[in-house]
């Protein structure tokens, strides 16, 4: 079972009381105000909340927001988050490799996160379909996916898809250069063209037609790449330099659909004016850049620019470190180019949901939407500010109180069988040496055995 | 075992030298000596399956195929008779997860260094090297008389033996563990189709991940489908083969509980309901491992434990190891208790000794023994629908048991014999008496030294004790020779004492055992008697 859990939590009904409410609405910071939790979504957003039988949490001095959405995460993927051997995989799938017991879900409610966003690498043009997970800690991974959520697919440009920095073992994949990238996309998206009007026409044919006829193959890739024409997928684009980013979305135009989200993008403010027009969303680092060439021009005020355009901006972590302090990352918002509070607070909630198609559903405080809230200590985005709970579905995963407890329950339990195993060693078992096992952190161009930043 | 008079024996001990079984399409250079002889196992205890025990009954074989079982049968006349009074006879195991007698199939390695987006493979087959539907594990099969035995020991008497190499690993076969010629052996030639998540030996870059495994198997089926309707214009040896063995059943091996649910997810997507080769971590999610339905073939080897002596090492040891050293002894008994349908394995263990070992492990920590004879014999048997043929101890069936000396649970059973493919094993002297126990060696009726025999029954240690002195000494015993020797202390018998001698049969089956010996000191010969005092008691 999952971290110290001896059953599953479940769902209750909750008031947050007397607390300060970051609704991300119209209503903006609500000061003094109860939130009611019940079947697992909130309820009701008001004053002096009497719930009988609810669970009462005394919020005073405390706020209470939105869970964090993670648009760019590598957490919860077993084995490799890259399939870098053809440059399109669109039909390989995260959704088939979910690691449920990634302890890295758990830590990431202690930092008030509620979704993530989970991802190929970037070391091929067209890396796989996404999926968006809530982090029900404890479930099963089919039990994480995030229900009715339009598929998404991970595309990427830049040094890694033509295998800059792969070696002098990785220099025959198609394509090596930038402007064979851009050739790729028009061949699949041609090839994915041709496979939709040969099923149309194989569909045309009379039952005794279709007897004689050679039916189409069935092929996964196709399959993914017609959906983002059609409009039913959307694509998620690791993405650095601006004549890549324009390159991108004339390959969509030409094909006549939208680029989704731009991820990085630490060029997007040289380009915000072509991303608004062009309807794409910019997912990004708050300061994180300089650790290669292709990043070299990237600035802080990234996000603030892209803002001020009217793009919606979220910022991610792509690294389960930052993951957990997310909350902070929106806070460079305010301190680089003067973002207001409650805007930058929609950097890490709100607009991702808004990018991930899912803001009907999460992303703010509004009556109606699923119950992923999370309680602070303090405001949100100071550095003093401490999770005391999260909720997924009105489901408390995390509570501070509760995990100081778990902790002390699973060092007796170490204490335990290391009291066990050193009584069998010394009736004689044969005992093997401890060795560490480093636990691998994924990131973007994360081949197997071969790990590089970003 | 008692052999009822000397011709008896010299018959046996020559047929098991013998061909029992002939080849009928094999001619023969020289004289034509195939013999059928019965044999009749009498007074066995008959464990006739996991479900039905006959107390008292008797077993005839023939050519390699069980002729008779029951309570009160005849016996042919010409019958090798032999006794089995207070011995059991069980279905031989069947290990359904082996690469017994399978040569290394790797596939063609790469030439030199760089990317590789097609198969090495040469031929009409499959783009991608990891995909092999066209072996047929029986085409490759060679008997290995060292690793049969090893199985043999276990009680083992059939297995499943299967290419483990690659996505789609085509057919595995069965066969028997005698040393029959390969053509005796195979009794199926095709029983199973194989597949993993991993690519093995494959060379090709393509898939370099667990979910481009699973994007290639899914193609993979979805481009079978298509070539099977399909006019075509290309032939296809895998495609072929793989359309070919979906009559089979199909058997995924996985690597823990997460990808069981993984591949069971691609099972539904094709209506296929795979059996699971499991990882030993199906505990951990029982209810999510129930709900896919499968029959699992599990393993038993469970971690050793950790030295956590030096407190800084013992950090490097993850509290979920810790548990799954705990736990992973109860992972068949928590099956059982879900109700979901398992075999064992030997797969994973380095050891084949250790096969019973952890299986007793596990009827410690709650299965049942029914449970546990039912998942070594009938689930294998018929999840590989050769449940006709070997897997219990039927009129018709192959001549496939062992001879143990109590019920296979039990710590102290000694597995005597295993008969495979009608041809006997031995594994350990049936005739060697359980010498364990207390003795007193008498010298001219005057004791001389206390006797201690303990230890393993087929390899004791013996001690002699004389007054104070406690010496070990040394015990052997063959071909009804009982040798004692040990190095005396006592003023009056000082020096090396070799005593030889036999059993006396009279006393044999008795509490009580007297063994005669020759004692030989300074050339002069007494004769002494030592006795057998509580023999099932204080080893």
């Amino acid at each position: 079972m999952a971290y110290g859990w001896e059953k599953l939590p479940t769902q209750k009904t909750v008031v947050i009381k007397n607390t300060t409410v970051w609704t991300n609405e119209s209503d903006g910071n609500l000061i003094n105000t109860d939130v009611l939790i019940k079947n697992g979504k909130i309820a009701l957003v008001g004053k002096n909340i009497n719930e009988p039988g609810a669970e009462v949490i005394d919020g005073t001095g405390k706020h209470l927001t939105a869970g964090i959405i993670d648009e760019h995460s590598h957490i919860a993927v077993s084995g490799a988050v890259n399939e870098c051997t053809q440059s399109v995989t669109a039909e390989v799938r995260i959704a088939d490799v979910i690691d449920c017991e990634d302890v890295n879900i758990y830590r990431q409610l202690a930092g008030g996160v509620t979704s993530s966003h989970l991802l190929h690498g970037s070391c091929n043009p067209v890396g796989g379909q996404t999926q968006l997970i809530k982090l029900r800690y404890g479930l099963s991974s089919e039990e994480l996916k995030f229900a009715n959520w339009p598929g998404f697919i991970k595309f990427a440009l830049g040094e890694n898809v033509k295998q800059s920095n792969a070696g002098d073992n990785n220099t025959s994949r198609y394509p090596q250069t930038r402007m064979g990238v851009e050739q790729t996309y028009y061949n699949a998206f041609t090839r994915a063209l041709d496979y939709q009007k040969a099923i149309k026409s194989f569909n045309a044919l009379s039952t005794a037609d279709r007897l004689k006829a050679k039916p189409v193959r069935k092929d996964l890739e196709l399959d993914a790449l017609a959906e983002i024409i059609n409009g039913k997928r959307f694509i998620t684009c690791h993405s650095y330099v601006q004549s890549e980013i324009n390159m991108l979305m004339h390959v969509a135009d030409s094909f006549h659909f939208q680029v989704n989200t731009f991820t990085h993008i630490l060029e997007g403010y040289k380009v915000a004016d072509k991303m608004k027009a062009h309807g794409a969303g910019a997912s990004s680092f708050s300061d994180w850049w300089a650790y290669k060439y292709e990043v070299y021009e990237a600035i802080p005020y990234n996000g603030k620019i892209l803002h001020d355009v009217g793009v919606t901006v979220a910022y991610n972590s792509d690294d389960a470190e930052m993951a957990r302090r997310l909350n902070q990352e929106a806070a460079k918002a305010v301190k680089y180019g003067g973002v207001s509070e409650q805007e930058a607070w929609k950097f890490v909630t709100l607009n991702p949901a808004k990018l991930l198609h899912v803001d009907d559903k999460v992303g703010s405080i509004k009556v109606g939407k699923d119950a992923d809230v999370v309680l602070w200590s303090d405001n949100p985005l100071s550095i003093y500010a401490k999770v005391e709970y999260t909720f997924v579905d009105g489901i408390c995963y995390y509570d501070k109180e509760t995990d100081k407890l778990k902790q002390k329950a699973i060092a007796d339990e170490r204490a335990r069988l290391i009291q066990k195993m050193t009584e069998a060693k010394n009736k004689g078992a044969n005992a093997q040496p401890p060795s560490f096992k480093a636990y691998e952190e994924k990131h973007c161009t994360d081949i197997e055995h071969m790990p590089f930043q970003n | 075992m008692f052999i009822k008079n000397k011709i008896c024996l010299l018959v046996l001990l020559c047929l098991t030298t013998c061909k029992i079984i002939g080849q009928e399409t094999f001619p023969i250079n020289g004289i034509n000596d195939t013999r059928s002889t019965f044999y009749a196992f009498i007074h066995a205890r008959i464990v006739v399956d996991y479900q039905s025990v006959i107390g008292d009954g008797t077993v005839v074989i023939k050519n390699g195929a069980i002729h008779d079982v029951g309570m009160n049968i005849p016996i042919p006349a010409g019958s090798v008779i032999i006794d089995l009074k207070g011995k059991s006879i069980y279905p031989s195991f069947i290990d359904p997860y082996t690469d017994y007698g399978i040569p290394e199939l790797k596939t063609k390695a790469k030439e030199g260094q760089g990317q590789q987006f097609l198969s090495n493979t040469k031929g009409a087959y499959d783009w991608n090297q990891a995909i092999r539907p066209e072996i047929d594990a029986s085409k490759y099969f060679v008997s290995d008389s060292k690793k049969a035995e090893l199985f043999r020991n276990a009680g083992i008497g059939t297995v499943m033996s299967l290419n483990k190499d690659g996505i789609c690993r085509g057919t595995s076969m069965v066969v028997l563990l005698s040393d029959e010629k390969e053509n005796l052996n195979i009794l199926e030639g095709k029983v199973a189709q194989c597949f993993s998540f991993e690519k093995g030996s494959s060379t090709q870059d393509y898939p370099d991940s667990r979910m481009g495994a699973i994007a290639l198997l899914r193609q993979t089926y979805y481009d079978a489908t298509w070539y099977k309707q399909s006019t075509k214009r290309e032939y296809n040896l895998s495609l072929e083969a793989f359309n070919e063995n979906q009559k089979y059943p199909s058997i995924f091996e996985v690597s823990d509980w997460q990808n069981v649910l993984r591949a069971d997810k691609i099972g539904d997507e094709f209506n296929i309901q795979y059996i699971i080769k499991g990882s030993g971590y199906e505990y951990q999610r029982i209810e999510e491992i129930k709900k896919t339905g499968a029959t699992f073939i599990i393993p038993v080897n469970y971690p050793e434990t950790y030295d956590v002596s030096d407190p800084w090492d013992a950090i490097n040891v993850s509290l979920s190891d810790m548990k799954h050293w705990e736990l992973a002894p109860t992972n068949a008994s928590q099956l059982e208790k879900a109700g979901i349908a398992f075999c064992f394995t030997t797969d994973g263990l380095k050891d084949k000794k250790d096969f019973m070992r952890n299986i007793r492990k596990a009827l410690d920590n709650g299965l049942s023994e029914q449970s546990a004879l039912k998942a070594l014999t009938y689930t294998p048997a018929v999840m590989l629908n050769i449940q006709n043929k070997t897997g219990s101890i039927k009129k018709g069936m192959v001549a496939n048991f062992i001879i143990t000396s109590k019920s296979i649970f039990d710590k102290e059973n000694v597995i005597f014999e295993n008969w495979c493919n009608g041809k006997r094993y031995i594994i350990k002297n049936i005739n060697a008496p359980d010498l364990r126990g207390y003795y007193t060696l008498f010298l001219n009726n005057k004791k001389a030294a206390g006797i201690r025999v303990t230890g393993e029954m087929d390899g004791p240690q013996i001690f002699f004790d004389e007054d104070t002195n406690k010496t070990k000494g040394n015990i052997s015993f063959a071909q009804e020779q009982l040798l004692l020797s040990y190095e005396s202390k006592n003023a009056a018998t000082k020096g090396l004492i070799k005593l030889n001698g036999y059993i006396d049969q009279a006393t044999k089956n008795m509490e009580r055992i007297r063994l005669f010996a020759k004692w030989a000191m300074d050339k002069l010969v007494y004769c002494i008697r030592f006795d057998f005092y509580s023999h099932s008691k204080n080893r």
